[in-house]
């Protein structure tokens, strides 16, 4: 029988209702959750609703299948409760992202952000999580729950169209 | 080219790639302060200043948009308290006040339960789904929270309570003096520049005016923790030498923190101590811990935390 990793001991704690893993939980997958509530929702919505998918998460342990899996079944709880968000929430008109114009870099940046979020779905996850988190391919694959050659492929295929997107705002 | 530096870093950097990263990192989820808390800089006052200057237009602005949340009050024993009937909710603002004889327990959204003991006086100061806010003016509490760390919040005259997914007791004094007992989990206590982490088992003891002290094992000797609270409130340096001679393995928690606490002469004392409890762990130099580099400090409390 294979040895459980460090990883998968402190899940399996959280599991029987030790709360003080639940929070080492918390902190080991908070930036690839983040990343994933980013690929579709502003920030400003994505930092508010990283407590809530770990408290629904908390709610639905006993839910979870095996501790591997634990960052692919956070990360489906992130995505539904992304839809739910898109769902409830009253119909507003979003403000262009360059109205502020106090920091150029930061409207640069939600206006990279906004174009990643137009790309397919498949590529969204990968692209914030590498170049917004920080995590690399294997990273991504390993928490995310998906085979490196697959999040490799959505990887290149993402950044090939979000260059082809930067290149067209450039030229206009 | 290849698309190595994309995959994991490795190979060329593709210059595009690297603007990207530098550009959007700062959407990059940030994990709340945790722990070491290094001394305060120059640019503190100033920013306190400003705080004072802008915090009672901000709080009249926040009164007349706020969001009402709330929370239950389940069940009350002996008596009435003055306050909230059970069952009823209790709104942001308002004051739970229980008398001599009655228990009150209060149901916090969905993260667990808080007991209030007889004699308390309880502000729910927000109910949000960020933030769960009291405010314990005078009394005791237990609280038992299941929720991410750093959702439910104390505030007492001396210090701020935060959890970190744990059990707790917390006990305020007229004088606003206050004591917290964890039984499970971890709780950070902050007030006036300081900060301690106090983990199951431990105590901390906390003053207007002065924040938290420094934490220490709940069986500690009577003797040690009165040289300890010399020590660590009446900065009696001469304590130093009884906190260190006495301490056990099970002391290591609170000379850790003594080591941010204490000045550069008496650090060295501390770390030599703490060394001879819980050797550094690799990677670590004294060095680094003298100078309280938060990478060092964090690593030789994961290693007091784990090892027996």
């Amino acid at each position: 029988m294979p040895k459980a990793s460090p990883a998968e001991l402190v899940v399996e704690a959280a599991r029987r209702g030790d709360r003080a893993a639940f929070g080492r939980v918390f902190e080991q997958f908070a930036p690839m959750v983040h990343g994933i509530l980013l690929a579709r929702l502003p920030s400003q919505d994505a930092d508010d609703l990283l407590q809530e998918v770990f408290l629904l998460a908390l709610e639905r342990l006993d839910t979870l299948r095996s501790a591997p899996a634990v960052g692919g079944w956070l990360a489906m709880i992130a995505r539904n409760r992304a839809v739910d968000f898109h769902r409830t929430r009253p119909t507003l008109v979003a403000l262009p992202p360059n109205l502020s114009i106090a920091d150029p870099r930061r409207s640069e940046a939600a206006e990279v952000l906004a174009m990643i979020r137009t790309l397919p779905e498949a590529y969204r996850e990968p692209l914030v999580l590498r170049l917004v988190e920080g995590m690399t391919g294997p990273e991504i694959a390993e928490q995310v729950g998906l085979t490196p050659a697959s999040v490799r492929v959505n990887l290149h295929r993402g950044m090939q169209l979000l260059r082809e997107k930067l290149g067209q705002e450039e030229e206009l | 080219m290849s698309d190595d530096y994309l995959w994991d870093g490795s190979g060329e950097p593709d210059p595009e790639v690297q603007r990207l990263e530098k550009l959007l990192q700062k959407a990059r989820y940030r994990p709340p302060a945790r722990r070491f808390a290094p001394p305060r800089s120059r640019v503190a006052l100033p920013i306190a200043a400003a705080v004072v200057l802008l915090v009672p237009s901000a709080l009249a602005i926040y009164q007349a948009l706020r969001p009402v949340g709330s929370v239950h009050v389940t069940r009350h024993r002996e008596g009435l308290s003055n306050g909230a009937a059970v069952g009823s909710r209790l709104y942001e603002g308002n004051w739970l006040e229980t008398d001599s004889r009655t228990h009150a327990e209060i149901a916090v959204a969905n993260l667990g339960e808080v007991k209030v003991a007889p004699s308390s006086r309880v502000r729910l100061v927000s109910a949000r789904q960020s933030e769960q806010r009291l405010e314990l003016a005078r009394g005791q509490i237990q609280a038992r929270i299941s929720a991410p760390p750093r959702l439910f919040i104390v505030d007492t005259p001396s210090a701020t309570a935060v959890d970190l997914g744990c059990e707790y007791s917390l006990t305020v004094s007229n004088s606003g003096a206050g004591e917290l007992k964890v039984t499970f989990g971890y709780v950070e206590l902050t007030g006036q520049g300081k900060t301690a982490l106090v983990p199951a088992g431990a105590l901390c003891e906390t003053l207007p005016g002065r924040g938290p002290g420094v934490p220490f094992a709940a069986d500690a000797p009577p003797t040690w923790r009165e040289a300890l609270n010399r020590l660590d409130f009446e900065g009696d340096t001469s304590a130093l030498g009884v906190v260190l001679e006495q301490a056990r393995r099970s002391d290591a928690l609170t000379l850790w923190h003594l080591l941010s606490r204490v000045d550069v002469a008496a650090r060295q004392r501390v770390s030599q101590r703490l060394i001879a409890l819980v050797p550094l762990p690799a990677g670590v130099s004294e060095q680094d811990v003298l100078q309280l580099r938060k990478s060092a400090l964090d690593k030789w409390w994961d290693a007091i935390d784990d090892s027996p």
